[in-house]
């Protein structure tokens, strides 16, 4: 499990890492991007039914992502990182794609599709072991909108996900929610 | 911030978990039993997470508290029966240890509805292990006077659905020991006239929901005997053109195991010899007549248990030739259907139990 772990997270440098080459190459082509760094309480109600649980398991955590809002004109890249946690259930999204940004006054909003693994772990005690987990394919589509405060700082108000994973050979289909804050770098 | 995580998650409130109900297999070959949760409506497994929960070794017979908070499994290897909790959210089981001694070759075992004891056949010692079981903890204590002698090697106990009396099947004998349950006791009394010859070569039998009949199977005849249970004295009777027999024209050999509706009007004999389930409908004074379309095909090789689903459309039948669970409809002219891919495991099943 330690070694899957190990190959998990080396996918996400891997993720990571083509993220910053991408906008690295807008940095040097152009002027220094706009950069969006978040941060930001999350919740989902996942589908842990498809596994063998009672009920659905609200879980609650944290979402950040790291976005170049404009390699493109309103065209971006997106990283987003989640944990969602119960007692009995953790859920990890490590998801990389495009995202939609059109901005109006104090106003953005955003779209995006990602793509990236998702990981769930649950806590199941017995003599040789404390929990179980897996690891697949994760998929979210979703948007949300940002109110800019001041130059730098604005809140996300909202960003809804639509978020699909296949973990315990199943698939969940999951809606995340989060709020938080946004600190832009580089704005102009 | 704080208003947000506070409605945000009523944002998501959506999606609810279809209704359903657990299920316990014991595995031999595996030293487990395999959890699943069972759908009210389709009767779809799913394996819950974590699932063979080691026990001890061979377990031979599986069942649950009425409470869903413990499940009991005999350890026929070493005599002795584990004890494990369920966790009500992921359905995991989790072993409680010491494991509670036996006699020797524990085969069967049974818990009163009220779920204050569970008894115990031993086999190869002859008697029957009684235990208190806490109802806070689960845990088994021997009751005094434990074990009471029995007749030779029982296989099965069954207690009734009254709670009031206690039944044994002893194959060598040919005969079905019946007991009366001293009432907040546990202890057991003979019931006049116990025990009951049954017919030739026995390997089974069961009660009808209501109390009324109780019909065992007779493997090398390839019959089913069916008795009258007088309610207030737990006697048997044998009916008048008992036994039946399970086939027309040979097709139904060996018969190993037998479960009956609970609406009482239809009976299902797994015939291990043949693959087959033969189908009776069960008349008023409990005469059998088999259905036309009998018998129904088994899906797997070496069937060896068949029961009710809690919701009584359904019947599973366990083979351990195929390592598989079977899952059939009840149609409402009492034939079965087979309705799904068979639940496959790594190990032989040797028991089942579904709770409500």
């Amino acid at each position: 499990m330690q070694s899957r772990t190990r190959i998990n997270t080396a996918r996400f440098v891997q993720l990571f890492c083509c993220f910053l080459a991408l906008s690295s190459s807008c940095l040097f082509a152009q002027k220094l991007p706009e950069i969006d760094l978040y941060g930001g309480y999350s919740h989902i109600r996942f589908n842990s039914p498809s596994f063998g649980f009672s009920n659905y398991s609200s879980l609650n955590g944290y979402s950040a992502s790291i976005t170049a809002p404009h390699l493109y004109e309103q065209l971006g890249l997106t990283f987003n990182a989640s944990g969602d946690y119960s007692s009995k259930l953790t859920v990890y999204n490590f998801l990389l794609g495009p995202q939609f940004t059109f901005e109006r006054g104090r106003i953005r909003l955003f779209g995006n599709a990602l793509f990236g693994k998702g990981e769930a772990k649950v806590q199941i005690k017995t003599a040789t072991r404390n929990e179980i987990a897996s690891q697949g394919f994760a998929a979210a589509v979703g948007g949300g909108v940002d109110i800019n405060i001041t130059r730098r700082i604005a809140v996300r108000a909202i960003d809804i996900d639509y978020v699909h994973t296949k973990t315990f050979g199943s698939t969940q289909n999951t809606m995340r929610i989060s709020a938080g804050v946004v600190y832009q770098f580089g704005r102009r | 911030m704080l208003m947000l995580s506070l409605t945000l998650p009523a944002i998501t409130s959506c999606g609810s978990a279809a209704p359903s109900h657990l299920g316990y297999v014991a595995l031999r070959g595996a030293n487990g039993v395999t959890a699943y949760r069972i759908n009210n409506q389709s009767a779809a497994f799913t394996r819950i997470l974590g699932s063979p929960f080691p026990t001890g070794v061979s377990p031979a017979s599986v069942c649950a508290h009425p409470s869903k908070r413990f499940v009991y499994v005999a350890n026929q290897g070493e005599n002795d029966i584990s004890h494990l909790t369920a966790d009500s959210q992921t359905g995991a089981l989790s072993e409680v240890l010491p494991r509670v001694h036996t006699g020797i070759f524990p085969a069967s075992l049974g818990i009163d509805s009220g779920g204050t004891f569970l008894y115990a056949a031993n086999e190869a010692s002859s008697n029957i292990s009684i235990y208190a079981i806490n109802s806070g903890s689960g845990v088994l204590t021997e009751i005094a006077g434990s074990p009471f002698v029995t007749g030779t090697n029982p296989v099965k106990l069954q207690v009734s659905p009254s709670g009031k009396f206690l039944y044994v099947l002893t194959p060598n004998l040919r005969s079905v020991y019946a007991y009366a349950i001293t009432q907040g006791a546990g202890t057991l009394q003979p019931v006049a006239g116990s025990p009951f010859t049954v017919g030739t070569s026995p390997s089974s039998f069961t009660i009808d929901s209501a109390e009324h009949f109780m019909f065992v199977t007779n493997a090398f005849t390839s019959t089913v005997s069916v008795f009258a249970i007088t309610q207030s004295t737990g006697a048997l009777t044998q009916i008048p053109g008992s036994p039946f027999a399970t086939t027309t024209a040979a097709t139904s050999t060996l018969p190993i195991d037998v479960a009956a509706s609970p609406s009482g009007g239809f009976l299902y004999v797994l015939n291990s010899g043949s693959n087959n389930i033969s189908e009776f409908s069960i008349g008023s004074t409990g005469a059998l007549t088999l259905l036309t379309a009998s018998p129904a095909s088994s899906s797997g090789t070496g069937p060896v248990f068949i029961l009710f689903d809690s919701n009584p459309k359904f019947v599973f039948v366990g083979s351990q030739g195929s390592n598989n669970i079977s899952v059939f409809s009840v149609n409402t002219d009492g034939t079965l259907a087979n309705v799904q891919t068979p639940s496959t495991f790594g190990a032989s099943p040797s028991s089942m139990f579904v709770l409500p």
